[in-house]
């Protein structure tokens, strides 16, 4: 359900100068069939050694699956933000909102 | 033994990240930990492709969960 909000607030999130993923630990020919049953028009990015997940910290305590978090980065690289409270019905939405409110540069400005 | 130091430090770079990973959460302010991930595009993405530009990764548990 987040990775389809995403998808439908595209137009919104992409007027901002950002790359957007989704990722999971899930392996890589898991997450294209689950891009392409939604449509999605983001890369969904696989973490299957779950290496990245646990650099991230998003790892539940068992270190099966990624927390739902979002990270925000800003163009020099550093963490500008974190939502560990991420609903997935509005995310898409949520993402373009805090875009805004972090101040990240829109296109063609 | 140039190439001993880059291994030992990625090998740091790695025991570091992952100490932090269990010892603290990422705050704004701190580097973003490097990535180079396969995407459903088929193409490997690095955080370091995207300097200059803003990057959101949102993670989610489980593909075919309601993700």
């Amino acid at each position: 359900m987040e990775c389809k909000s995403l998808r439908e607030s595209g137009d919104s999130i992409r007027a901002f100068d950002v790359a957007y993923f989704g990722a999971s630990v899930d392996d890589a020919d898991t997450n294209r069939r689950f891009a392409e049953s939604l449509d999605a028009d983001y890369p969904i990015l696989s973490d299957p050694d779950k290496s990245v997940a646990a650099a991230y910290g998003v790892l539940n305590p068992a270190g099966t699956h990624a927390r739902r978090w979002t990270f925000y980065i800003g163009p020099d690289g550093k963490i500008l933000a974190v939502d560990r409270e991420v609903s997935p019905p509005s995310a898409g939405e949520d993402v373009a909102t805090k875009l805004g409110e972090l101040g990240v540069t829109k296109k063609g400005k | 033994m140039k190439a001993l130091l880059v291994v030992a430090a990625a090998a740091l770079g790695v025991a570091t990240a992952t100490a932090r990973s269990s010892a603290a959460d990422l705050q704004p302010g701190d580097p973003a930990p490097a990535f180079a991930l396969m995407g459903s595009d088929g193409k490997t993405h690095r955080l370091s492709d995207y300097a200059g530009k803003a990057v959101v990764l949102a993670w989610f548990p489980k593909a075919f969960t309601g993700g």
